[in-house]
């Protein structure tokens, strides 16, 4: 194959191309999933899998984690910018997981390989992934009261775990050291390794397919592409200043409620996402460091514009994100970040779509849930005295956006993840029987297209286990848009055995806060009950299709008494 | 090193380990690893992540947040 510099490829090899690199993101994931021991990698899929060339811009993603496809973009280009294209011999690969250096928060794990072509560095594989216990303070890391990064687990600055194909022995001892379940990490840095050599395999078999100039040239011209349709929808928003603001409440130390602002500018086909304003960072774990802030503004653009545009870097470029130093969506050192990857993340994601209710109000959608509603726990397990932990997360509603109703019970949309399916969670930890799990009648907030349900999960404890939690949305609204009304918030409760009343953590255990503690110890009999929130409505209620109510009301989705009250709903009114 | 249309250069740091040096894009706020780009801007020199920050700095940042902008309070409210 001959060079094609600067000439246009033909569509058919450039869709080609795309479609390689992507799948072989897809295959990434797929070897990780096959691989891994634990359930957050096999279960959840809480990874994602990415190409980048050797200037740090992103050739390739899949449909993967969104917070983490954002934020990863930022990850490998401090490994490149700190470690430099000289640092990097074939067969290296290196381990990262420090926020400070831009990884998204001290759980995900993130490992970098080169794929060298004919003696030089042709791109950068690269998989990130929330390892279920990173050697926090308490089991499973995202400890919800944690007061500086040091305590939510090993911080790795860009090292090699790997060199010139051998393990280097020394990182590996140091990270099992410092994990409470070594083995678990050991099968699930494996599974990540084996990715990357997956990977590096087919872009080499693409490069002896195609040519190295070729692959080169395709690359630059999906970037080009991408950049265009993507200033080309932006360029479709009117052009204006949109303002939004929310709050995230409390941060597990103090009572008090954090405001974000969001100052929106659509410049022709560029936007600014200014947060000034924002308030200072929390003592507490609910920061956001500055990629998870921007990788939340992209996720929010990527579901407003046309899915067909190529994933790369290209996508991003039209965005500049301002997060003040300092403050919650750009924290400084050494503060707590674990929950700004999985619960201020999808609030500004929410917030962009807040703002841009008014300019394009067919294609907003209203605030989901929220909250990735982690809650952590381990222990030892008596079936073989091996530690355990597991990072357990829930679905909430979705909000309404025209034409459909709010998902039911989705993993929140920073996540793109899967539940724990009840027989895996229930066979792999000795911790928990669980009693119930539903959804939640009337927690979908009302509207023309009514939010997503949320749910409820009820666990008995079977044996003595340490369980910590960061969850949000418990006493501020999953809003509406439009007119739509907010949907139900969260909840939080323990009782000593199933005869006794619901309290909150605040009143049996003493903590800060009813949502964020960690490290309480639960004994054989005690149950938990979790409540998911649900998603705001789109529109006014007043304009939902009867015959929906109708069917809401069969379902079990709507209660009679709430269809009557937020609706106005009259028997036989949905009959058809 | 300078890049066409700014007046800047980049320059190379060191990351370090025993003291960090953690700094910032003077615009978005972007934590910068090695390669920051330095420039005089308003008689203050300034370091961005990128030279396209500058002009940004200059025509959004400045007007709105600089001294003597005429601005609404930066202080937080509450969503109502």
């Amino acid at each position: 194959m001959t060079s094609t510099q600067s000439n246009p490829i033909d569509p058919v090899t450039l869709t080609v191309i795309d479609n390689f690199l992507t799948s072989t993101c897809r295959d990434m994931g797929v070897t990780m999933m096959k691989t891994s021991y634990s359930p957050i990698f096999n279960e959840s899929l809480d990874f994602s899998c990415v190409i980048f060339d050797p200037d740090g811009q992103m050739l390739a993603q899949a449909e993967f984690c969104p917070s983490q496809i954002g934020t990863v973009k930022f990850t490998v280009t401090w490994t490149l910018d700190e470690l430099g294209l000289d640092g990097f011999e074939p067969g290296d690969v290196v381990v990262h997981d420090d926020p400070y250096r831009g990884s998204g928060h001290v759980p995900e794990h993130m490992m970098l390989k080169p794929v060298f072509y004919n003696g030089k560095i042709f791109a950068f594989v690269a998989n990130v992934a929330h390892m279920s216990e990173p050697g926090a303070k308490t089991p499973g890391g995202l400890s919800g009261d944690a007061t500086e990064v040091f305590q939510e687990g090993l911080l790795l600055p860009p090292v090699k775990i790997r060199s010139r194909g051998k393990d280097v022995p020394d990182i590996w001892k140091i990270i099992l050291a410092n994990h409470r379940t070594p083995k678990v990490t050991y099968g699930d840095f494996r599974a990540m390794l084996a990715s990357l050599d997956l990977a590096e395999a087919r872009i080499i078999e693409l490069l002896d397919t195609y040519g190295e100039e070729l692959v080169r040239e395709a690359s630059r011209q999906l970037m080009t592409i991408s950049e265009r349709r993507m200033r080309a929808e932006i360029a479709a928003i009117p052009n204006g200043v949109y303002s939004f603001e929310d709050a995230i409440e409390d941060d597990g130390i103090g009572t008090r409620d954090f405001p974000m602002r969001l100052r929106l500018s659509v410049r022709d086909d560029d936007i600014i996402a200014d947060f000034t304003g924002s308030a200072p960072q929390a003592i507490g774990p609910v920061n956001a460091i500055y990629a998870v802030t921007a990788s939340a503004v992209y996720n929010a653009f990527l579901h407003l514009t046309d899915p067909t545009i190529p994933r790369n870097e290209g996508c991003y470029r039209p965005f500049t994100i301002i997060a003040p130093p300092g403050t919650i969506v750009n924290c400084s050192f050494p503060a707590p970040v674990a929950g700004g990857n999985t619960e201020t993340s999808p609030r500004i994601t929410d917030m962009v779509f807040g703002a841009l209710q008014q300019a394009i109000p067919d294609r907003v959608v209203a605030s989901c849930g929220g909250t990735s509603s982690p809650f952590l726990f381990g222990g030892t397990d008596p079936r073989t005295g091996d530690l355990y932990a597991h990072f357990h997360f829930e679905g909430v509603g979705w909000g309404g956006r025209k034409g459909a109703d709010g998902n039911d019970m989705v993993v929140t949309i920073n996540g793109n993840c899967r539940n724990t399916p009840v027989e895996v969670f229930e066979t792999r930890y000795p911790a928990f029987l669980i009693d119930s799990y539903r959804l939640l009648a009337d927690s979908g907030g009302p509207g023309q297209w009514r939010g997503g349900l949320g749910g409820e999960r009820v666990l008995t404890v079977q044996n003595e286990v340490t369980v910590s939690a960061l969850l949000n949305r418990m006493k501020t609204d999953p809003w509406g848009v439009l007119g739509g009304d907010a949907g139900s918030r969260g909840g939080l409760w323990f009782r000593p055995d199933a005869n006794s009343e619901w309290r909150t953590f605040v009143d049996a255990f003493g903590t800060r806060s009813p949502s964020k503690f960690s490290g309480i110890t639960l004994e054989s009999g005690n149950q938990v009950r979790i409540v998911m929130p649900g998603g705001g409505g789109y529109g006014s209620p007043a304009d939902r299709d009867p015959a929906l109510i109708s069917q809401d009301i069969e379902n079990g989705f709507v209660s009679i008494e709430r269809a009557e009250r937020d609706y106005g709903f009259q028997a036989g009114m949905g009959e058809r | 090193m300078t890049t066409k249309g700014h007046e800047g250069s980049w320059v190379t740091i060191d990351v370090g380990y025993v003291d960090p040096q953690r700094r910032s894009c003077a615009l978005c706020g972007r934590p910068l690893a090695r390669r920051i780009w330095r420039e005089n801007v308003e008689g203050h020199m300034r370091e961005f992540c990128e030279p396209a920050h500058v002009a940004l700095y200059r025509d959004y940042w400045l007007p709105l947040y600089g001294a003597g902008a005429a601005t609404a309070s930066s202080e937080p409210r509450l969503p109502t």
